[in-house]
């Protein structure tokens, strides 16, 4: 039952810009520990909670991102604690740490293999002006650009209702290790890699952020694509909202030409429409509003008759670009993703209960994806691996816990 | 003893367009893999005629865009509707470890490029299919799509916009920045995987499916509660107080302020008036006079500029920054710093602004930015030197039309 990854260990001390990372290389079969203080992870005190009332086993968040993964809880500050995770060092071939710069590493002064591929994550630069600055999810994507870019003029700014910080770091934290890794698979030696959560979180962005230093005009959120014409992309169906993309540049024209056949065919247009050719919009001068316009409206005045499967459906029978506005309950209820075996059950920390959950996230022919165990309690396996990789006695691990080293 | 690159030799063939496919090639390539770019005079990537342009001329010799998230990948032309064009596409097949597409689901096939043909030419290949709904599945074959369908179908664009009007969405084609770093990780993993089996395999990517998981923590408040989580709005947390966006001196300038831990909290009142109230001590007391006390940062942001609020609370100990334009993230000394612009040369634009790589390895720490391919510039050396083409039948092929 293993993974691409099988036989791959991955020690992951956890902060919520770890998870991610460490949940994706879980996901295709490495054998990940989380290592949690004695107070649990801060990504145990991340929103949603089961039925609304918080506790260390409650979170959603933390259900979402630390599935495959086993916990063990540590205090790091002890002297047993910090030979219990030198030991798990030597034993495991990658560490993921969010660091605050200034503050040393958890590895510090511990004895290290040169096999050992420490990946370390910071919210802004390692030694740059903003290094030391305190971060949020709200600073991570407001410094991304992100909310300029888009949204109504009238209203702030707009941010995910989801963390995304976590997110982005989490996934571009997997590409640093794996690249890592696979330096490690030619010469058997390991290395530093940096992440940066700003940088990881500019990712859907940068190319609009570049228009910053190319003497181009500079996008805002009153005018996305300065120069261009903009076009309606939310329209009304009878169960909620569809975007319909109205293409204005000769590299997608058929895709319009394609929806003008749609909307004549179903006679909310007229069919001298079928002649307008589409690529004259292009061009930055003021266009001809009227067809665009009378296109918008034609479009609006039948989606809002149509279901968004309907429109779905027209879309690829008239060759045009459409995409129904999906809610998690229309995801989960999407027979696309059942036909391709996304999801995959798993169970709640509290009450066992059996979920389905959208965990393929691509679809392998070899090894897929699998849930091999539910996101871990606070330190459930804090026994099984002392007693069974560190080959401590049960006396030794109580004794550990007394102390309040465990 | 210098280190080599994590993916030297490993050669990948992106037949992407646009962002999701060729971006998660980039990032292979920052990793030191041989990316081929294929086009074709013909049929271009319409990446090309996408801004930002250089000095704003529009020129698709001059997309910056095109060059970000193409940097440091060879070009190859080929027609690939040309008998002897397919003939060199698995010709370099056979030399390659990876190879990327794109297309329309549908569209491989006909190409006769898809994983079934592949496969029998070189079967260590590792192959990724990637569209908006994937390569399989009901709504597969046919339905195109761009980064804004791949938000609406993950519910991203549900999420975004306010409760009173209808949904906004991330900004830009967001799943076309989400979607490449799942296929480079599942890349990555299957050439790992490649080494104990010997096989290749198929990776099927939805975009749709990889911006779920941005927004998994969503999907379990539907799955576990039972509740359908709508469009907020309003920035910041409700289970945090002080945190939101502030309107700041200036036309559409804001200030994210996130002060509701104790230090951030404490770092504020000696900044912001209006917050001595011991009412506001406490957290709870904080919840329960959240009005008050954002009208009270508010006619403060309000007549200061934001970058200069985001220096004066971070050196109090709150979280805080400015709501960045892409002009103030062209100054921002922290990317700066990272080497996270870097200047790159083309013949024909000059010089211009890119960025540098997302991650930083300490073995191969300097991993230079240069420009994105022009069409077909390195056809004869790949097709000679990775192929084994004489040069006279790749110049008798690009004459012909299935090399250009």
């Amino acid at each position: 039952m293993g993974g691409m990854l099988d036989g791959l260990r991955v020690l992951e001390l956890s902060s919520p810009s770890t998870m991610l990372a460490a949940r994706i290389l879980g996901d295709f079969g490495a054998d990940v520990i989380a290592v949690e203080p004695l107070g649990g992870s801060k990504g145990r005190r991340l929103d949603p909670f089961v039925d609304d009332i918080p506790g260390l086993d409650r979170s959603l968040a933390w259900q979402a991102l630390n599935y495959n993964k086993r916990s063990i809880s540590l205090n790091s500050q002890t002297a047993d604690g910090r030979a219990i995770l030198t030991e798990l060092c030597a034993k495991y071939d990658t560490v993921i740490e969010a660091i605050t710069p200034g503050v040393p590493s958890m590895l510090d002064g511990l004895n290290m293999p040169k096999s050992l591929i420490h990946c370390t994550i910071a919210q802004f630069s390692f030694d740059g002006p903003k290094s030391t600055y305190r971060a949020s999810d709200l600073a991570i994507m407001a410094a991304s650009g992100a909310p300029t870019l888009a949204g109504n003029i009238k209203r702030p700014p707009l941010f995910f209702p989801v963390p995304q910080a976590i997110m982005d770091t989490g996934s571009d934290a997997v590409l640093g290790v794996l690249g890592a890794i696979a330096a490690r698979d030619q010469d058997g030696l390991g290395q530093k890699v940096e992440i940066s959560a700003r940088v990881a979180a500019m990712t859907a962005t940068f190319a609009r952020i570049l228009y910053g230093q190319s003497g181009d005009v500079i996008p805002t959120r009153e005018s996305e694509a300065p120069g261009a014409l903009a076009t309606r992309l939310t329209y009304d169906s009878i169960d909620g909202y569809v975007l319909v993309h109205i293409f204005l540049s000769g590299a997608f024209a058929a895709l319009t030409k394609g929806l003008v056949k749609w909307l004549v065919d179903e006679g909310v247009l007229g069919e001298d429409m079928l002649a307008v050719d589409w690529t004259s919009f292009a061009v930055p001068e003021p266009p001809p509003l009227d067809a665009v316009r009378q296109l918008e409206a034609a479009i609006n005045a039948l989606t809002s008759k149509r279901s968004k499967v309907d429109i779905m459906d027209a879309a690829r029978e008239y060759g045009f670009v459409a995409a129904p506005v999906m809610d998690m309950n229309d995801i989960s209820q999407f027979e696309h993703h059942r036909d391709r075996e996304m999801f995959v059950t798993t169970e709640t920390l509290v009450g066992g209960k059996e979920i389905e959950v959208p965990a393929r996230f691509v679809r392998m022919s070899e090894a897929p994806i699998e849930i091999r165990r539910r996101a871990p309690m606070f330190s459930e396996h804090t026994f099984e691996i002392l007693t069974k990789e560190l080959a401590m006695t049960a006396n030794e691990v109580q004794a550990l816990f007394t102390h309040g080293v465990i | 003893m210098a280190a080599t690159a994590p993916l030297s030799g490993t050669v990948v063939i992106d037949m992407g367009w646009l962002m999701a496919a060729p971006e998660a090639s980039r990032f292979l390539a920052d990793l030191g893999a041989t990316v081929i770019k294929i086009e074709s005079k013909g049929r271009p990537d319409p990446l090309r005629s996408l801004g930002a342009f250089k000095n704003g001329v529009r020129d698709p010799e001059k997309s910056i865009s095109y060059h970000a998230i193409n940097a440091g990948k060879l070009g190859v032309a080929i027609n690939l509707k040309h008998p002897a064009g397919h003939e060199a596409i698995l010709d370099l097949v056979k030399k390659a470890d990876v190879l990327i597409e794109g297309f329309t689901p549908g569209v491989a096939d006909s190409l006769k490029l898809s994983y079934d043909y592949l496969s029998k030419v070189n079967p260590r290949l590792v192959v990724v299919s990637s569209s908006i709904l994937g390569a399989s599945g009901t709504y597969s074959k046919g339905t195109s799509g761009f980064g804004t369908s791949g938000s609406a179908f993950c519910g991203a664009t549900h999420l975004m916009g306010w409760p009173d009007l209808e949904p906004e969405g991330p900004a830009g084609p967001w799943t076309d920045g989400v979607a490449p770093r799942f296929t480079a990780a599942a890349v990555i993993s299957a050439l790992r995987y490649r080494q104990k089996t010997g096989r290749g395999c198929l990776i099927d990517v939805s975009q749709a499916e990889t911006g779920i998981q941005f927004l998994m923590p969503a999907y379990f408040e539907y799955a576990v509660n039972g509740h359908v989580p709508q469009r907020r709005g309003v920035a910041g947390s409700p289970l945090r107080c002080p945190s939101g966006v502030y309107p700041c001196k200036g036309e559409d300038r804001w200030v994210a302020i996130d002060g509701s831990d104790e230090e951030g909290w404490l770092g504020l009142r000696t900044i912001v008036p209006g917050l001595e109230n011991s009412l506001y001590d406490t957290l709870v007391g904080r919840l329960r006079n959240r009005v008050d006390i954002d009208n009270a940062i508010t006619a403060f942001t309000r007549i200061h500029e934001a970058d200069e609020i985001e220096s004066i609370l971070q050196a109090v100990g709150t979280s805080s920054h400015q709501v960045a334009r892409p002009q103030d993230l062209a100054a921002d000394p922290d990317l700066v710093a990272q080497d996270y612009y870097r200047t790159a040369i083309d013949p024909v634009m000059g010089e211009f602004v890119t960025r540098g790589p997302q991650f930083r390895l300490s073995r191969t720490p300097t991993v230079p930015t240069v420009a994105g391919p022009r069409i077909g510039s390195s056809t004869i050396e790949v097709m000679t030197e990775l192929v084994g083409y004489s040069k006279e039948k790749v110049e008798a092929l690009q004459a012909e039309g299935a090399l250009s």
